[in-house]
Formats: structure tokens, C-alpha cells, sequence
């Protein structure tokens, strides 16, 4: 298969789970064997359940050889618990990149990621100021030992 | 349409990123293949703009896991964009942001999009699974699940 044919597998998978919410195009465009290397906690299912109004926004594909990585924007509104935050109902948007391995045209492999702490830091849960007062004492490489000031995170 | 010779070229700068900075712990290659305006689209909490924002952010995370070690899985490329799907692994020793060493091992998970120009990488959007290392070493409280790299 063809770059561009992978490219638009990849294309439609994305758009009918995102944007038409159409579970069944799984069957048709990912094998049943297919394997998702997801190791992280906060899974794309919690998030999803947590953005109602969740829409992608694919910004670039990048194709070669039988995989398709996909650069898009994924954006909602906070309005269920995510990881013990409560709604904040603030509108979030991510960065996401996504690797699918592509074979017989359909999708055999995926490997997921996403701007996470960005996701934590927008619903309020990361408090930024803090962590930038330890970036801007950050060590050099060097064997030397700083004291530090407790991080405070708001929970 | 870039060429294939020109694709292999632009993952090979992406690819003397992680032999010369990561694992090779050499900083001063972070010039010689980042641009001074390097535009990061993910950047961590607290980091600030362009490449002078971001080298205190490689420094703590190669200082705070002194045996940080990357190890490339994939590489695409397309245009003038360069994706690597990579995993690092690395021993909390020093202090991170605040928290003392634990001695807990962490393994990461990445997957980073670097537009590259010439021999520089010049923009990133980088996503990885530092929301779990962070939990794992105690810098951002678990309420209601565990990070899935504490072992049993």
C-alpha cells in the first residue's frame, strides 16, 4: 500500500472515532489482533470521559515505510473528574502524537502519546510558577548537591 | 519532494541528538544542532521560549538521572519533519524539582516531532509519559490510581 493510501486509513480512523464518534469504523479499519502499546495511566479513554465535547484537529502527517505518525490537537472542555481534579470546565487543548503501523490496510499497530503535564497544567492541577523557580536554579551537570525548596502542587 | 538522501540526513541530526547529548552527555552539542530560536510546542512545566529556555530543562533531567540512557525505536520521515518514538530509562539519584532522590528507576516513553533545516533541528512537539515518572517519584500527588511504572 501507498503512502497516501496508508495516510488515509490512518485519516478515516481518526475521524470517525473523533469527530462522528462512530466506534463501529474499529471493526473495518484495525485488524482484531491489532496491539496498542499504551503504557500510561492517564489512557485516552479517562481523558476522552472527562472532555465531552472532545474533537481532534489533525495538523500534520508524517508517512514512511508501513507507519503513519500523526501530529493533531486534541481540545474539549474540563467538564468530568480527570485523575481526582474536580470539573473546572476550563477549555483545554493538547498536543498529541500517535504512531500507527499499517498492514493490509488496516491498522495493526499504535502507538499513542500526549502533551499530558500540558493537559494536568491547563485544568489547574500543575502549578507552573513553582516548577519554573526550580528551572531557573537548575543545576549545571556537575556532581555539585543544591538544597531545594519543596515543590507545591495544587491537588 | 525531499529526497531519501536528504530524508536519512535529517533523522542523522536528530540521531547525533541522542549519541552526543543524551547519552553522550555532551552540552555542547546542544548549539550545534538546536537553533538559538528553537520553537518547542510542548514545553515542560515552568520552561521558558527558545533554546536558552530549554537547556535548563535537559540539564535537570540528565543531572536528577545521571544514567539517563535513550534508546531509539522508530524513526520517520517526511517533508522536512522527523518523528522518533523512543524510550529512556534512568535512576532518580538527584534531586528533582524539589524532591530528593528516591533511587527509583523510571522508564519513559516518547514520541518527538522535530522539524529539521539544514543540519538543525529548529522546531519540536514532543510528547511523553513524564506525568508518570513525576507521580512515581512523588512530585505530583496520585489521588486515585497509581503510576503504572511501580512494579508489584
Amino acid at each position: 500500500m501507498s503512502l497516501e493510501e496508508n495516510k488515509s486509513i490512518v485519516r478515516r480512523f481518526l475521524e470517525e472515532i473523533f469527530s462522528f464518534r462512530n466506534l463501529t469504523a474499529i471493526d473495518e479499519l484495525v485488524a482484531p489482533e491489532a496491539i496498542d502499546h499504551c503504557k500510561q495511566s492517564l489512557t485516552l479513554w479517562l481523558i476522552l470521559s472527562a472532555l465531552p465535547d472532545f474533537r481532534i484537529s489533525i495538523k500534520t502527517m508524517i508517512a514512511e515505510g508501513d507507519r503513519v505518525a500523526v501530529i493533531s490537537t486534541l481540545s474539549g472542555t474540563h467538564q468530568g473528574a480527570l485523575m481526582g481534579i474536580a470539573p473546572s470546565n476550563k477549555p483545554v487543548s493538547i498536543v498529541k502524537a500517535d504512531i500507527f503501523h499499517v498492514a493490509q490496510g488496516r491498522i495493526v499497530e499504535i502507538w499513542q502519546n500526549g502533551d499530558y503535564i500540558g493537559l494536568m497544567q491547563q485544568i489547574g492541577a500543575v502549578n507552573a510558577q513553582r516548577l519554573t523557580y526550580h528551572l531557573q536554579v537548575a543545576p549545571e551537570l556537575s556532581t555539585e548537591v543544591k538544597t531545594s525548596v519543596p515543590v507545591q502542587i495544587r491537588s | 519532494m525531499t529526497t531519501f538522501e536528504q530524508l536519512e540526513e535529517k533523522k542523522i541530526v536528530v540521531r547525533r541528538w541522542v549519541e552526543q547529548v543524551f547519552n553522550g552527555k555532551n552540552l555542547a552539542a546542544v548549539d550545534e544542532l538546536k537553533i538559538a530560536n528553537y520553537v518547542d510546542w510542548t514545553p515542560f512545566p515552568g520552561q521558558g521560549p527558545a533554546l536558552k529556555g530549554f537547556k535548563p530543562v535537559l540539564q535537570l533531567f540528565l543531572h536528577s538521572f545521571p544514567d539517563f540512557c535513550y534508546t531509539i525505536e522508530d524513526e520517520l520521515a517526511e517533508g522536512d519533519l522527523v518523528v522518533f518514538r523512543g524510550a529512556w530509562r534512568g535512576t532518580h539519584q538527584r534531586d528533582f524539582m524539589g524532591i530528593p532522590p528516591t533511587g527509583r528507576e523510571v522508564t519513559g516513553q516518547r514520541i518527538d516531532t522535530f522539524r529539521v533545516i539544514g543540519d538543525k533541528m529548529v522546531e519540536h512537539w514532543g510528547c511523553g509519559n513524564e506525568l508518570d515518572v513525576m507521580q512515581l517519584i512523588g512530585a505530583i500527588p496520585t489521588e486515585h490510581h497509581e503510576s503504572p511504572l511501580v512494579s508489584n
